[in-house]
This record gives C-alpha cells, sequence and structure tokens, in this order.
C-alpha cells in the first residue's frame, strides 16, 4: 500500500470509520478494496432503511428545488404513509417564500489548517442572519445522544462550514446545526456554534489527520473492539465472523450506531455510480 | 499549446463556441485550458462538462485533479444519458403522471440491460413457440439485444416506436420471407412497451423518451437547469444521437457560455446513433466558430500515409512485399500461414519493444473483435516474458470471467429445485478452481463418478482416492457447505455467505485474494441490480434462480469490476471501436488480422439496423448494396483515419494466410494498405 496521498480528502464517513476501525479505513480508502460484505437479515434490514432514507432525501431536495408540494405529498405516499408523514413534517417546519435561501445537498470542499475536507449538507439555508444546517435521520431507533455528540459529523459538519464562512468573510457565530429526526421529531438535536467549538473541533480535526498520515501501513490495526466488527464488511478478511464477534443487546445498537453516524448503512458497496 | 489554440483560447471568454477539428488537433485540450482559466474566477458548480461517454472524461478529470483543492468544487462531469436518469429520479413526482404508466408508480425502477433482456426474453419465448423469428438463427443474447436496440434507438433518433417494424421492412430489398421477421420485430417490441408500462418498468429506451418528451418540457425542470448551470463543456457532440442535440439545442438559449467541440472524423458511434449531421445543428446556434485543422504530436509520416490511404479505390490484392519507406508504418517481419503463427510474431515484437523501454500501456493490439480466444493466446504468449495484456470488453458476457463461472455453478448445486442443468466438465472446472491443490485431471476424474442424493444435491465419492486429505478436507467441506445451505430466497446471501464463510478460508482459492473478493462482490451487486429491475410482485427465490438463468444464457454483462478502466503497466488488447472512443492515443499498433472485413463491415444484424433507423435515412427509401458498400468504404476511412491519428510512432500490420476462424481473407483493408506500401516504395523510386 502506499502512503496516504498528500490530497486526500477528509470526510465525515471516513473519518468515523478510521475512529472505528483503523484497519478498515485503510482497505476501504487507501487500499480501495471491495469485499463481500456478510448478508444477514439484520442487513437486509438495513437496505431497507437506507432505501427509505434515500427516497425522503430525495423528496426534499425535489421540496427545496421547487418541485410542485401536492405532487410530492402524492409521491411520498406512493412510498407509504410514513414518508408521506415524514415530508408534510418537513414541509410545515419550512414553508418556502421566495426570499428564502435553502441549498439542498450542498457539498463544500474546505481546507482547514492546509489539510482537506469536505462535507455534504442535506440542507443549508439562511433565516433570520442564521446560518442552518439540516441533516434528516430517518433511522427507526431512537437516537443515541452520546454518540452523536462524539461522531466526527458532529464535529466536521459544523467545522467545515464555519471555516468556510470565515474563508468569505461572515461571521459563523450564528451558526446552528439540527440532526432532524424524522421518526423521532422530539429528539431532534440542535446545537450552536461557537469559537470555543470551533477551536475544540479544529484541534481534534487537525490531531486525528496527522495520527492518520503518519501511520505507516502496518499501524492501520484492526480494532479491539471486536463490537465494532459485527457489521463490518471486512470481518471475512480479518477473520472476525460472528463468532468471533458476539453481541449484547447494547453493542449491537452501539454497532449499528456507529456504522450509522459513519453512513455506512448500505450493504458492502451497493451504491450505483451514476452512469 | 500551439500558436492556433491560444489564438482560440483568448476568443472564448463569455461566447457560445463551437470548435472542431479531427481527433488529435487539440480541441479538447484547447477545451482543457479554457475550463483551467474559467474555474480561477468562477465557481466550479457553474460548469457542466458532457462527453457522450464517461471514458471520455479523463483528460477532465485530470484537471480537477491539479486544481487547488477549493477549486474542484462540484464540478460536475456528467453524460446526457446519465444526466437524464438522476433527472428523472429527481423530477419523477412531476414526470409520472406524465408517463403513461397503468398504475401510478412511486418511483422509476430502472432496468438494467440485463434485466432488459431478461424480461424481453421472458416476453419472446412464447412467441418462438408459436414459430414467430423462425427463418432468424440467432443465439437467445443477441436476438433480445437487437430487439431492444431497436427500441433504443427509436428513442433516441426520436421517432414513436410503433415505427420500427414499418421502417424496417421499407428500406428491404432482399427475400420477402424477412418482411414478416419485421413484423414479428414489431410485435415484440411493442409487447415489452406495454409490458414496462403495466409494471412501472424504465428500460433504456422509456428513460430517454421521458427525458425528451416528458421531463425537458417542463417549466420547473428548464428552471433548474437555468439556476444550477450556466456554462456547458460538450465534447465529442458528433458521438450523441439526435435528441441529446435536441435537448442542448433548447438549453443552449438559457446558457451564458458554452463550448461544444465536434471531431470532424467522427460518428464511431453511429451503429448507436451517433449522428455528427444532427450534432452539426448545434453549430448554427451558437455565436462564434472555430477550428483547429492541423495535428499536434503527429509525425509527418502519418500525414502522408493518411493521404494515401484517402486517395485509394480498389487494389492489388496480394501483400507483395515487406518492404516500406515509411517509418510509421510497416508489416510485422516474418510469413505467417496459421493466426497463432501470427500471434507468436506478435508477441516476439511486443517483447522487443518493451525490451527496449517502452511502456507496455503505450502498446495496443487492435483487432476488430477480441475473443475469449485470442485473449487467452496473448495472454499466454506475453505472460511467459512477465508482460500482462489487458482487455476492454464491455459487451463481454460476465460469465466469460473463470471465477464468476465457477460461483454460477455452486449456486446451481446449492438449489436443487431449481432444476437447472450441470454437467460433468462445468463441475470439474469449479472444483478445481475453488479448491487449493486440486488439478483439473482430478477434478474431473471426480465429476465423472458425480451422482445425487434423494434430495438433488450433488454427491462425489472421494473415499478411496488418492487425493491428499487436506483436499478431500477441502471438498467434503464444499459439499457439506451446499448441503447445508439454508435456502435463502435471496441469492446474495448463498453468494455472500459461501464467500464469507467458506471460500475465503485457508484450502480454498479465494483466501485473501483481493481480485477474487472484488469479483464476488460485483456479483453480489449485478444481482441487486437485476433484482431491482423485476416486478416487486416478484419472489426472491424466482428472481434469483432467473438471474441465474440469464447468466447461463450470456445475458448478464457488466460483471467485472472496474471494466471501463485502464491500469499502466499493461499491453492493451481492445477491439478497434472501444479503442478509438477511449480517445486516447498510444506509441505502436498492432492491427490484427488485417483481410478481415470485420474491421469495416456493418454487423449483422438481422432484426435491427442502424442506418435505416436513423433521422438521416429518409423514411421509405430502400437500403441496396451499393449504400452497403458505400458505409463499408466509409467506415474504412474512417477507421484508418481514426487509428493513424491516435498513433504517435508506429503502426506494425500484422496478417496470416488464415484468420483466427481458419477462413482466407481478401478484406478492403488488406487492398488499402497494400495499396499504401506499394505507393511508399513507388514514391522512394521516383
Amino acid at each position: 500500500m502506499d502512503k496516504l496521498p498528500d490530497n486526500f480528502v477528509f470526510s465525515q464517513s471516513n473519518l468515523q470509520n478510521f475512529m472505528d476501525c483503523a484497519l478498515r479505513f485503510k482497505l476501504r480508502y487507501l487500499e480501495r478494496m471491495p469485499w463481500p460484505a456478510p448478508f444477514t437479515l439484520e442487513a437486509q434490514g438495513f437496505e431497507a432503511e437506507r432505501k427509505a432514507g434515500d427516497t425522503i432525501h430525495r423528496l426534499i431536495r425535489g421540496y427545496f428545488e421547487g418541485l410542485d408540494p401536492l405532487s410530492l405529498l402524492n409521491n411520498a405516499l406512493l412510498h407509504g404513509e410514513l414518508t408521506e408523514v415524514w415530508l408534510r413534517q418537513v414541509m410545515d417546519a419550512f414553508p418556502l417564500s421566495e426570499s428564502d435561501t435553502y441549498r439542498a445537498e450542498l457539498r463544500i470542499d474546505q481546507t482547514l489548517g492546509g489539510v482537506p475536507a469536505t462535507a455534504i449538507y442535506d440542507l443549508v439555508g439562511q433565516e433570520s442572519g442564521k446560518v442552518l444546517i439540516i441533516d434528516w435521520k430517518s433511522s427507526s431507533r431512537r437516537p443515541n445522544f452520546r454518540r452523536i455528540r462524539e461522531s466526527a459529523q458532529k464535529r466536521l459538519f459544523p467545522l467545515v462550514m464555519a471555516a468556510h464562512l470565515q474563508e468569505w468573510q461572515t461571521e459563523y457565530s450564528n451558526l446552528e446545526m439540527t440532526f432532524w429526526e424524522l421518526n423521532f421529531p422530539e429528539s431532534s438535536f440542535r446545537f450552536i456554534y461557537n469559537q470555543d467549538l470551533y477551536a475544540a473541533d479544529l484541534a481534534w480535526f487537525m490531531e486525528l489527520t496527522a495520527q492518520i498520515k503518519n501511520l505507516s501501513p502496518e499501524g492501520f490495526q484492526a480494532t479491539d473492539d471486536l463490537r465494532k466488527c459485527r457489521y463490518c464488511q471486512y470481518q471475512s478478511y480479518c477473520r472476525r465472523g460472528p463468532a468471533e464477534a458476539p453481541e449484547a443487546k447494547e453493542d449491537r445498537d452501539e454497532a449499528i450506531d456507529a456504522m450509522i453516524q459513519a453512513g455506512e448503512i448500505e450493504i458492502g458497496d451497493l451504491r450505483v455510480e451514476p452512469l | 499549446m500551439n500558436t492556433a489554440q491560444n489564438a482560440i483560447l483568448q476568443g472564448l471568454d463569455g461566447r457560445k463556441t463551437w470548435l472542431q477539428g479531427p481527433a488529435g488537433s487539440g480541441k479538447t485540450s484547447t477545451a482543457v485550458a479554457w475550463l483551467a482559466q474559467r474555474l480561477q474566477k468562477h465557481e466550479a458548480e457553474r460548469f457542466l462538462v458532457l462527453t457522450p461517454q464517461r471514458t471520455l472524461w479523463g483528460p477532465y478529470s485530470h484537471l480537477v485533479q491539479t486544481l487547488p483543492f477549493g477549486a474542484r468544487q462540484r464540478l460536475e462531469l456528467q453524460t446526457i444519458s446519465g444526466l437524464s436518469r438522476q433527472m428523472l429520479s429527481l423530477f419523477w413526482p412531476e414526470v409520472m403522471p406524465l408517463a403513461g404508466f397503468d398504475q401510478p408508480q412511486a418511483e422509476p425502477i430502472f432496468l438494467t440491460v440485463d434485466a432488459a433482456q431478461y424480461t424481453m426474453g421472458q416476453l419472446v419465448a412464447p412467441l418462438l413457440d408459436t414459430g414467430r423469428f423462425a427463418t432468424i438463427t440467432l443465439a437467445p443474447h443477441r436476438l433480445y439485444a437487437q430487439l431492444l436496440d431497436n427500441l433504443n434507438k427509436a428513442a433516441l433518433v426520436g421517432f414513436d416506436h410503433t415505427e420500427i417494424g414499418p421502417r424496417l421492412k421499407a428500406a428491404w430489398t432482399g427475400e420477402p420471407a424477412q418482411l414478416q421477421v419485421y413484423d414479428d420485430v414489431q410485435d415484440a417490441v411493442s409487447q415489452f412497451r406495454r409490458h414496462c408500462l403495466s409494471q412501472g418498468l424504465v428500460d433504456f429506451s422509456l428513460q430517454v423518451e421521458l427525458f425528451d418528451q416528458v421531463l425537458r418540457k417542463l417549466p420547473i425542470f428548464r428552471q433548474y437547469l437555468r439556476k444550477r448551470y450556466q456554462v456547458l463543456l460538450y465534447d465529442n457532440v458528433e458521438e450523441d444521437p439526435p435528441v441529446f442535440h435536441d435537448f442542448i439545442l433548447d438549453w443552449l438559449p438559457d446558457l451564458e457560455e458554452a463550448l461544444l467541440l465536434y471531431d470532424e472524423e467522427g460518428g464511431l458511434r453511429s451503429f448507436l446513433s451517433a449522428d455528427p449531421v444532427s450534432a452539426s445543428r448545434l453549430r448554427k446556434e451558437v455565436s462564434s466558430q472555430e477550428a483547429l485543422m492541423l495535428p499536434i504530436n503527429s509525425l509527418p509520416c502519418f500525414q502522408k500515409v493518411m493521404k494515401l490511404a484517402e486517395n485509394w479505390r480498389g487494389a492489388p490484392t496480394k501483400l507483395t512485399g515487406h518492404g516500406s519507406k515509411f517509418n510509421c508504418l510497416r508489416l510485422l517481419p516474418g510469413k505467417y500461414r496459421f493466426f497463432t503463427e501470427l500471434l507468436d510474431g506478435v508477441a516476439l515484437e511486443i517483447r522487443q519493444l518493451v525490451s527496449d523501454g517502452n511502456a507496455p500501456e503505450k502498446i495496443a493490439v487492435l483487432s476488430p473483435f477480441v475473443s475469449d480466444v485470442l485473449r487467452f493466446a496473448l495472454e499466454t504468449r506475453l505472460n511467459t516474458d512477465g508482460i500482462q495484456v489487458q482487455t476492454l470488453r464491455p459487451s463481454a458476457p460476465g460469465l466469460s470471467d473463470p471465477a464468476l463461472r465457477n460461483l454460477t455453478t455452486l449456486a446451481v448445486m446449492a438449489y436443487p429445485a431449481w432444476n437447472l442443468p450441470l454437467d460433468k466438465w462445468h463441475l470439474a472446472n469449479a472444483l478445481a478452481f475453488f479448491i487449493d491443490d486440486l488439478d483439473i485431471v482430478r477434478a474431473q476424474s471426480l465429476a465423472e463418478n458425480m451422482g445425487k442424493d434423494e434430495s438433488g444435491y450433488f454427491k462425489l465419492s472421494i473415499q478411496g482416492s488418492d487425493l491428499p486429505e487436506q483436499t478431500q478436507q477441502s471438498i467434503t467441506e464444499l459439499l457439506d457447505w451446499l448441503q447445508g445451505w439454508q435456502n435463502l430466497p435471496d441469492l446474495r446471501a448463498f453468494f455472500s455467505g459461501i464467500f464469507n464463510s467458506l471460500l475465503s478460508r485457508p484450502g480454498f482459492s479465494f483466501h485473501e485474494d483481493p481480485d477474487l473478493g472484488a469479483k464476488t462482490n460485483s456479483l453480489i451487486d449485478s444481482i441487486r441490480r437485476f433484482n431491482d429491475g423485476l416486478p416487486a410482485t416478484a419472489d426472491l427465490g424466482g428472481a434469483g434462480k432467473a438471474f441465474i438463468q440469464a447468466s447461463l444464457q450470456g445475458l448478464i454483462f457488466g460483471l467485472n469490476p472496474g471494466q471501463w478502466q485502464l491500469e499502466s503497466g499493461k499491453v492493451l488488447l481492445l477491439p478497434a471501436t472501444t479503442f478509438l472512443m477511449r480517445n486516447a492515443p498510444v506509441d505502436y499498433q498492432f492491427w490484427l488480422g488485417i483481410a478481415s472485413s470485420q474491421w469495416y463491415q456493418r454487423l449483422e444484424q438481422p432484426l435491427t439496423h442502424p442506418y435505416v433507423l436513423s433521422r438521416n435515412w429518409p423514411v421509405g427509401r430502400p437500403w441496396t448494396s451499393q449504400d452497403e458498400l458505400n458505409l463499408s468504404q466509409a467506415n474504412l476511412d474512417r477507421l484508418v483515419k481514426g487509428l493513424l491519428r491516435r498513433c504517435k510512432q508506429e503502426v506494425i500490420l500484422c496478417h496470416s494466410q488464415y484468420s483466427e476462424t481458419g477462413n482466407e481473407e481478401r478484406g478492403m483493408m488488406l487492398r488499402l494498405l497494400q495499396s499504401v506500401l506499394k505507393h511508399s516504395r513507388e514514391g522512394e523510386r521516383a
């Protein structure tokens, strides 16, 4: 394996994978090694959840692109009542007017202390002088606040946006990020970004990326926490099948949450590239 | 960048420009330089780069990598078919009510080529049983492919699919029996379209029609395009079909800037409805027109060869010697009777080039088609010297890969209830392939004694054999695993299961082999895409059996991961058209089998006709043998020029008395090249 290329772009997904298992990071992002994921009943459940997530993200994007709300709601109903409820929830919370400036599926590439980073936001908007980041969550499990707090996404998303705003001489003290739980709206999680958080997140990012860059190929070791292997696509490569990674109920939730945070609920490399 | 390119570059800003020239004249490099300049001043997300196929993204992808990180934001490289698919998904709630489906559809179910062929097969099989297509002898996958091709052409050219049969009939001048076949064609394609509309399936032809007739006319879509992109760079416009040009014609007035690149000798994909004449309409809608006429980085010698080739019409039919006064074109040294001997000569020459320090990826062996036999024969000859070969055969059936073929054999063994055939040869191959240290001779001997138990599972008697204990153990484990398989209906579970719990373990060939892991992964992914293209009512067991059946019939493609990507360090072995469409020059080209007429002749396609089903062919005009001859001549001209323009050092002509299939051929290409070589010698004497 070659050294980590200088232009390697860090994202919440690859950082979360490194935090979970350095070897998985190496196999997936440095060696780009496709490997068949275990195909369990639970994995099939993830797939259904991923499809539902893709659908609602697409419909919400359509809403912010200006598609007719009634057509969207009719279409959502064809997917199921839950999808319609989710979409209506978003439409009620964000009634659109001519003056609104929302951008759905916005990608921002930003260097942080000289290190390239990227974030793809579900929704970014400006409202009453505030910059809002919204991330739609459609998981069927209640959010785990501790895990969200520690996640790479929670740190990287506002950090990239704040740095981007700074570059454009825009104040970021009015930056807010919301993890919008479509299934549990009462548990949605919002936080206001500030200078202290920015400094702490930047330090975290620089330290973590430096650690990754300085690792020798042999340094990318498999995690000691076998719970992280439970749903990993490389478990047969590492010879860590279900027998080696037994689980308790709370471990299971922990492992699944970790995958969701890393954007990993799809099975293996199921995402299809555009033609 | 030369002076002409720089002069054009200065005048491009803020305009809509048409830039034309032959291949190798620097159009794309001018466009890349222009794009780089514009990206220094503007957000990349305002730009859209379009090419007819993704293999042409290379120079633009390379540019993206060299840009400062901040400027890389969202420079979008697309094909119009890719864009149409993404946009149909996004705008589906507005498109669907106008699409003509029998029932409202929550989302488009896009059919892969594999699933479309399978679906067509299901609909055509009953027709075959009643004697339809009786005069046609075609492998099933070719029959289905040609039927689908007709639908695609109707959509890409922009006429109703109900006109396919009548147009083909009106152009036919041969035996009257063929007219009935065209009626059968019309029935089959109309039935397929009705099936798609009733099941909510969107094959490629329907995708194009919905994009062309519904989506691009929606005001909301036009508004989206206006907001999303302001600058368009469209390379190789001549390789796209007419309805895509219609879309661009419609869109051009809304754009702030555009640069459209046209290859004067293009139309290489005309068998896929590419239409340079239609593309030329765009020229009239731009504010300026530029041309680059002179090839850059091309030896003057190639210009002379091209000139001679251009003037050729009929010539001697025998290659009379090896003398060539060109330093860029010569015959492979030696005289070859059989094709295998010719390959020996080619391998010898390649070895010499590589040992002289030439990079293997700068050497291309080109042939009208690349068969499994040719690939194997050349690989075998070169691998002994450590020279690797890579092929790109996008239309090769997936099961031509041994790993995938043998995995399929295991599925046949694991699902006895499906009653799928398994012969001893394939069983032996699978055993030898998966079990470490089991050679094919012993595997065949085991397969000879193959039997079945009362549940239909395959049995092998290994007791008393002289196989090593470890090998016996591995075979037993494999058979036990197959028998113990829980028969989960989803075939993906089977392949994932056998890979993860057995084949990746020590004693089996997939152990710690990333390539074989990647292939298994791609097989699982292909099954998912296939399943996605079946109606929601289809049960997974039926889908799994259907996938295996379709694979065995050669209907499954696109299984080889990274099949459109080339790696460095390997000699290329490519069909000539594939090489041309990649538009990536090499230093040395070997033209293999120059006496073959397959270089320029239209494919034998009794159910379709790419030139009759074109916007340029007047409806009702008969297609005559003279048209066929003209087409062959035009194809040959385009091919020879196209190849010469994409060669930097030398073309080596390779000829044997008997072709790969054992025929003695004397096609037009042989005569043309003989004439060129003869003139070179005469020119020298004069």
